[in-house]
This record gives C-alpha cells, sequence and structure tokens, in this order.
C-alpha cells in the first residue's frame, strides 16, 4: 500500500507527501534498495507522462529536486550496504558553458535507478573528462550543454577522448537544447538529448541496463 | 536561378538568385518574424506562398505546421527556398514585426549641466606684420591650453580668415573639434542612445538648456539574426563580415533616426557634437565592432568595462564627423552600459533604504542594494515574456493582446484597439493570474479539470480574431511562463538571501523597460514575478537608460558618478551559488 501512495505522490510531484512516506519507510526499516526501486518506476512514468506532452520542463525540474531530496535520506543506508551498482557514468557540462539544470535532474534520476554517477561539475575542459574516464572507468560518459558555443566543445572533448585512447573504452552521450541528430554526428558521440528525460533512457540503453 | 519574389502585404518586389526566403527577406530590409534566427526551432516565421516554384514542405516545416495550414500554402520562411521564376509570399499578421512601444519615462531626473562640449565665441584679432602668431597659437590665446586634430588643424587657416575672424570653437573637454562661424553658442546639441536589443531609442537634448528636443525609436533590426542575445552572438562569431553585418544594422538604423529627429527640431546633424550610447554588453560590441564571442561563453567576459571613447567617423555615426561617440561603462557579463544608466536614473545608489531594480527581458538584470553596496545578477529568463515559445504569444505590437481579466467571462483589450492576433507578456500575467485565482490552474500550472479541449483554455475564439483562428493558451505555454517567472523569482530571492533581507525590508521596486510599464502589478506579484510588497511601493519606471544616457549627456559629474557606481556592485553569478537548483525549482511554481 505504501508503495503504491510512494509512487503515486512521486508521480504527482507532491513533495510534501513523498517524503513524509519516504522518512515513514525508512523508521519502519523498509529496505532503502525497494524505495530506490520504486523510485525507479516513477522515474519512468514520469519520463513517459513528459514524452507524452503530458509534463513539461517545470516537471522535470521538479522531480530532479524531490529525487535529490529523497536520495539525501536514502544514500547512507545504502552505502552501508555496499550494494552493487547497475554501471557508472561520468558527466559534465562542458568547457564554455555553466548550465548545469539538465544535467543534474539527469544525474538525480540515474542516481534513484542504482546507477552510481561522478559528477564533475560545470566549465570542465577535455582534460577533466579524461582525467575522470581513467580514474572511474565509467560505462558512459555525458556531456553537457545548452548554449551553441557548448557544441563544439563536446566536439573537442570527444576528440580528446578519441586521442586519448579511450574512445572505445566508453559510449558518450551530448546533451542539450541544442543537441540533435546533426550534433551527434558532428560530435562524434553515440547518442543525443534534449532533454532529461530522453538522456536517462538513451544513457540506460548505452549501458544495456534497459 | 533568378527569382523574382513579392512580398505581400507590403508590395515589395525583388529579384535575386535561389535561396531560401528568410535570407531573401532580410537582405531586402523586409523583417519576417524569428525568434531563432532561422534555425528552424521556433516555428514563427510563418509565411503563405501565394502562388510560385518552391522547395517541398520539409521534416522541420512538418513539426511546426499543422496539416491545414500546409494545405493553405503555410511554409517556414527559414525553411523554404525559393527555387525560380516569379514567387509571391505574404507575410500573415502573426508574422510580422511592427515597431513596439517606447514607454514613456515618469522619473525626469534633473542633472546639473556640465557637458564635455562646450562652445566659445572667439573675435580674434586678424595677425599682422606685428603679430605673426599662427593660427592655432591665436586660438590658444584666448582659449587655454588646448590640442586639436590635424583634420581640424588643416581646415583653420582657411576658414579663419573666410568667417573674417568672427568665430566659435567646439570643444571636447579641452579638444578643439570644429569651428563654426559666427556666434553659435546658443546652438549645441547632443543624442543619446539607448540599443536595446529589440529597439534602438534616441534623445536629441540641447546641451544649452538641458531640455530635451525629439525623441524617436525604432525596432532594432538585428531580430532578423535572432531574438535573443546568445543567437546574435552565435551569428557575429562566424565572421568577421557577419559582425561588420549586425554593426552596420545598427548604425544604420541610429542614422535615420537621427535624421528623422534633426528634421524635427530644424538643425543640422553636423550642429551635434557628442553621442552618449548605453546598451547591453553584446549591443554594445556589436555597435562598436568588437568580437561578442567571449562575452557569450563562460567565464563571460567583455572586452572592456570602462567607457569606450570614439571619433564619430570612426563608425560612420552621422553626427559631426569630428563629434565624439562615448558609452557609459559595463557592469559585468552580460550586464551592461544600460544597466549602469538605469542606476543613473533611479539612483538607488544614493539611498539609504534598500531598493531593488529589475529590468524584465530576454535577460533580466536585477539590482538589490543601497548607497553601501549593491548586489547584481543577470538572469537568463528566456523571451516566454516577449510571447516567444508560447503558442499564441506576440510581441507587445499593434493587435496584441495586452490586458486580460475575468469578470463574466473572459474581457480583455488589444493595443492599438484592433482585433486581436495574439497575446502578449503583459496580458500572459493576466491571465495565468486570474486563471489560478478562479482554480481553473494549480499551483503547477495544470488544468484542474482536464475538460477543456486540447488541455487549451480558449482566450478569444475565431470568430473574434484577426487570424481567424482561436487564441488559446496550453498546459506548455503555462509552463514556459513559470520557468521564466521561476527564474527571474530565484534571481531576486537569492540575492534577498545573500543580502540577508526579507521582501517587506525592500522600501522601493523600480520596474524599468518598456515591458514593466504595461504589467498589473497585483497580478504581477501574485503569481511571484516580483516580491510581494505594497503596490505603491512598486514604480515602473519606464524606458530609463535612454534618460540615464541623456544625463550623462548633459553633465561629466554623471559620468564620473557612473565609474563611482561600478566600484559599488557586486556581481552576482548565479548558476554558481549552491542551492540554485533548488530555490529555482521552488520558485516555479504559483
Amino acid at each position: 500500500m505504501t508503495s503504491e501512495d510512494f509512487i503515486k505522490a512521486l508521480v504527482e510531484l507532491d513533495e510534501e507527501r513523498a517524503l513524509e512516506l519516504t522518512k515513514e519507510r525508512v523508521e519502519k526499516g523498509e529496505d532503502p534498495l525497494t524505495i530506490l526501486e520504486d523510485m525507479r518506476k516513477a522515474a519512468d512514468e514520469i519520463g513517459k507522462k513528459f514524452e507524452d506532452g503530458e509534463y513539461f520542463v517545470s516537471d522535470l525540474i521538479l522531480t530532479g529536486e524531490i529525487f535529490n531530496e529523497i536520495m539525501e535520506i536514502l544514500k547512507p543506508l545504502i552505502k552501508e550496504k555496499k550494494v552493487k551498482k547497475k554501471g557508472k557514468v561520468v558527466a559534465g557540462t562542458v568547457e564554455g558553458d555553466i548550465h548545469d539544470i539538465g544535467k543534474n535532474i539527469v544525474i538525480a534520476l540515474l542516481e534513484a535507478e542504482g546507477f552510481e554517477v561522478i559528477d564533475i561539475g560545470v566549465d570542465q575542459p577535455p582534460e577533466a573528462f579524461i582525467e575522470a574516464i581513467k580514474k572511474y572507468k565509467p560505462e558512459v560518459v555525458s556531456l553537457s550543454g545548452l548554449l551553441t558555443e557548448a557544441i563544439e566543445s563536446m566536439k573537442n572533448t570527444i576528440d580528446a577522448i578519441r586521442e586519448a585512447g579511450l574512445r572505445d573504452k566508453v559510449k558518450v552521450i551530448v546533451g542539450g537544447g541544442r543537441t540533435n541528430e546533426e550534433v551527434k554526428e558532428y560530435t562524434g558521440a553515440d547518442e543525443w538529448a534534449d532533454d532529461a528525460a530522453t538522456g536517462v533512457r538513451k544513457i540506460k540503453k548505452l549501458i544495456g541496463a534497459d | 536561378m533568378t527569382v523574382k519574389l513579392t512580398f505581400e502585404p507590403m508590395g515589395k518586389k525583388i529579384e535575386t538568385s535561389s535561396n531560401f526566403i528568410l535570407e531573401i527577406a532580410r537582405d531586402a530590409n523586409i523583417t519576417i518574424r524569428s525568434d531563432c534566427g532561422g534555425k528552424g526551432l521556433c516555428g514563427k516565421c510563418k509565411i503563405i506562398i501565394i502562388n510560385g516554384e518552391v522547395s517541398e514542405v520539409n521534416e522541420i516545416e512538418r513539426e511546426h505546421l499543422t496539416l491545414n495550414e500546409i494545405r493553405d500554402g503555410y511554409r517556414l520562411a527559414c525553411q523554404v527556398k525559393a527555387t525560380n521564376g516569379e514567387i509571391t509570399v505574404f507575410i500573415p499578421p502573426e508574422s510580422r514585426i511592427e515597431t513596439r512601444k517606447v514607454a514613456e519615462s515618469i522619473l525626469e531626473t534633473e542633472a546639473e549641466l556640465n557637458p564635455s562640449i562646450r562652445k566659445v565665441y572667439l573675435k580674434l584679432e586678424k595677425p599682422t606684420l606685428k603679430d605673426t602668431k599662427p593660427d592655432f597659437e591665436r586660438l590658444k590665446s584666448s582659449l587655454g591650453e588646448i590640442e586639436t586634430s590635424l583634420n581640424i588643424l588643416k581646415r583653420i587657416p582657411k576658414f579663419l580668415r573666410d568667417a573674417n575672424w568672427d568665430i566659435t570653437a567646439i570643444l571636447s573637454y579641452n579638444k578643439l573639434i570644429g569651428v563654426e562661424k559666427g556666434d553659435t553658442t546658443d546652438r549645441s546639441y547632443g543624442i543619446a542612445i539607448d540599443i536595446g536589443s529589440s529597439k534602438i531609442i534616441c534623445q536629441l537634448i540641447d546641451l544649452v538648456t538641458g531640455k530635451r528636443l525629439a525623441e524617436d525609436y525604432s525596432e532594432n533590426p538585428q531580430v532578423a539574426y535572432g531574438e535573443d542575445i546568445i543567437s546574435r552572438i552565435n551569428y557575429a562569431s562566424k565572421s568577421d563580415e557577419n559582425l561588420k553585418r549586425l554593426q552596420k544594422m545598427a548604425i544604420d538604423t541610429i542614422n535615420k533616426i537621427l535624421d528623422n529627429l534633426c528634421k524635427e527640431a530644424g538643425i543640422e546633424n553636423d550642429e551635434i557634437y557628442e553621442a552618449i550610447v548605453v546598451g547591453n554588453s553584446v549591443m554594445h560590441h556589436l555597435f562598436f565592432g568588437i568580437y561578442p564571442g567571449y562575452v557569450g561563453r563562460s567565464p563571460f567576459v567583455p572586452a572592456i568595462r570602462d567607457m569606450v571613447n570614439c571619433q564619430a567617423k570612426e563608425l560612420g555615426v552621422k553626427i559631426n564627423p569630428e563629434g565624439y561617440i562615448n558609452s557609459l561603462p559595463l557592469i559585468a557579463g552580460f550586464i551592461g552600459a544600460d544597466a549602469l544608466a538605469d542606476i543613473l536614473v533611479t539612483r538607488i545608489h544614493e539611498k539609504d533604504g534598500i531598493n531593488m531594480l529589475i529590468d524584465i527581458g530576454t535577460n533580466t538584470e536585477i539590482f538589490i542594494g543601497n548607497k553601501n553596496k549593491i548586489l547584481a545578477c543577470s538572469s537568463p529568463s528566456g523571451p516566454a515574456f516577449e510571447g516567444a515559445h508560447i503558442k499564441h504569444g506576440m510581441k507587445a505590437v499593434k493587435g496584441a493582446i495586452e490586458k486580460i481579466w475575468f469578470t463574466k467571462g473572459v474581457n480583455y483589450e488589444t493595443i492599438g484597439k484592433e482585433k486581436p492576433k495574439g497575446i502578449c507578456g503583459s496580458a500572459l500575467i493576466d491571465l495565468v493570474a486570474e486563471l489560478y485565482r478562479n482554480d481553473i490552474i494549480n499551483k503547477r500550472g495544470k488544468f484542474t479539470e482536464k475538460s477543456e479541449e486540447d488541455h487549451a483554455f480558449i482566450v478569444v475564439s475565431a470568430d473574434e480574431t484577426e487570424t481567424k483562428k482561436n487564441i488559446t493558451v496550453n498546459e506548455k505555454d503555462i509552463d514556459n511562463l513559470l520557468v521564466a517567472k521561476g527564474a527571474i523569482k530565484s534571481a531576486w530571492t537569492i540575492l534577498m538571501e545573500k543580502l540577508g533581507i526579507e521582501p517587506s525590508d525592500i522600501s522601493k521596486v523600480y520596474v524599468a523597460g518598456s515591458f514593466g510599464r504595461y504589467i498589473d502589478v497585483e497580478n504581477a506579484k501574485l503569481i511571484g514575478l516580483l516580491p510581494d510588497i505594497p503596490t505603491d511601493q512598486i514604480i515602473f519606471a519606464g524606458d530609463i537608460a535612454v534618460t540615464g544616457a541623456a544625463m550623462a549627456l548633459k553633465s561629466i559629474q554623471k559620468r564620473i558618478e557612473s565609474r563611482e557606481i561600478l566600484k559599488l556592485i557586486d556581481y552576482i553569478e548565479l548558476s554558481a551559488e549552491k542551492d540554485f537548483n533548488k530555490i529555482f525549482a521552488k520558485s516555479i511554481q504559483l
């Protein structure tokens, strides 16, 4: 019953109710992974509503916030459990750009789904991405940016990853309001997404966890 | 391939080579609305092909046009190519750009008259064999320590003799920049220019009396290369030629306005010896022809902060070629000289109490502070309040619904009392406020009852509109507006948090810019666009940037003051704030 209520509160973006239920479930000693699984279900449904034109940008922003708040409660509990992660993603906003709202929503949703995400921040040069790839060995690297200028930075970053001999070790997705199929081809990425819901779906696909 | 196009309803004919119709229109100075700058993103450049050979309807067009529209010959000007022969294009009302209103400023502040341009009447002694002092030194003996340019020096010998040594010297600070015959000290003029991203406003100022002689404005034609400044940065950054084109567009427009003003006031362009220019950092760079690329990318650094000073002939601005063009200083990032001019007029930097100054636009600038410290930020609120990304949204031009209220049904008023073509920003605010007040939408902007057809609320039905289509708003439109509002609310919330104050600590809110002038305060407060303080403490200042420029034109002190203001300002980069995303998410809701 709580599980259904919880998913419903999340999908309806009822922040107060969702947090209340999270605390209730944690206090009852429920397995945080079960809660996480419910979040995944909710995230799927929200993503679908977005793609169906029922939810919009503001709803995704709010989703990101609610998920972040719940994750703050769950993270310490999950850590104790040392669960095996479903996959690893390095995410960052490329050099010359500082927009990170979309990136943060993607991270919140991926974490809720049990992926490990290393957020390297905004305005990051190619070297920072390369360093993170070497250190964390992720399956997917996610490059974000909203400015048109960011497209050039995405290309430079992917070129640099290739020159460092790491391109065949990772899948790369470019994300942001100005990305499209053409940008994907131009930058040499494997995928693209112009909204957070699609981003999450495509990253899961790239990891093969779909 | 040569094509012959006729653009209706203006009936303009153009013969050119095969190209996209938007491109052809731009080259011919026909403005077609194009919010995204011709990238096929906004779908606002709808035109109707009446007849002629054009390219096939493509995927992008299918995305933005309904099947009915395609059947009626609607196309997107940025996607359709004129291929061959004679073509007639009709630009429908919703795609026309018409000049918008200028908001008359209610804050007329008197600056002490002390311009940098001085005129001195001289009756010089003729040289004789006993007095062989050279011409320039002869001027110096009356004018004191001055300098001049080779250009002026070349003119002086003949001019002094032709004028029979009866002349007026024109000085900019201590530099001789001109000579006129006889006594013209009662005729001294300057021009104040505000280059906005959507319109350019000029005021002709009498520097003898300090009075404003005439004012005029025009749409900034650069909008053809993008509604927002980012699109224009992108275009200008591509090549020197593009940068020059945008620069020329601004200067040509200014020159046209100047001609009108001079005609109206009965003076010659050459009698104007100084111009003060203000504008945001990007408009400023484009006007001076400075590469704007680095302003547009992190860490958002302009080429210069201090006043730029150059001669009119360097830019081709049609005042006296030896006269000077000065800009006020820029603040930081996109926040430019126009914002500084706003501060000069509202004087928030002189007051004990804490005031807020807000200029709502595609980028919204916000200042909060007093004589000790002012925090500033720029919020990328986007063009939703200008009607972009809103299905039936439009700018505040003729035929736009500018006011909406619900009493016994939906009531509205349009600009120019014409048949409605769409809804502009001020009415969108009214509408969202009324929908929320009447429980038609919830605090997240969703309809409480899903019975509305296609999740849309009909504002005006087809039989009353100019376009013969229903004017509606749907949940997506409302969402876009709420996100734009959220960007603005989160910006002032963060500044207030940083200052450790609440909205109730604010003594006055000054709303600058033409947008602010027409919004309903109660509705703006209800949706959270403006802080909830008593209505009589919210002052709509209008287009005051040009007034600030005029103040600096009239008084050197104001220019010094503008440099002093810079020292008070702390620029806050919102996206670098830790809690930004959280506050933003909260600020979106009603």
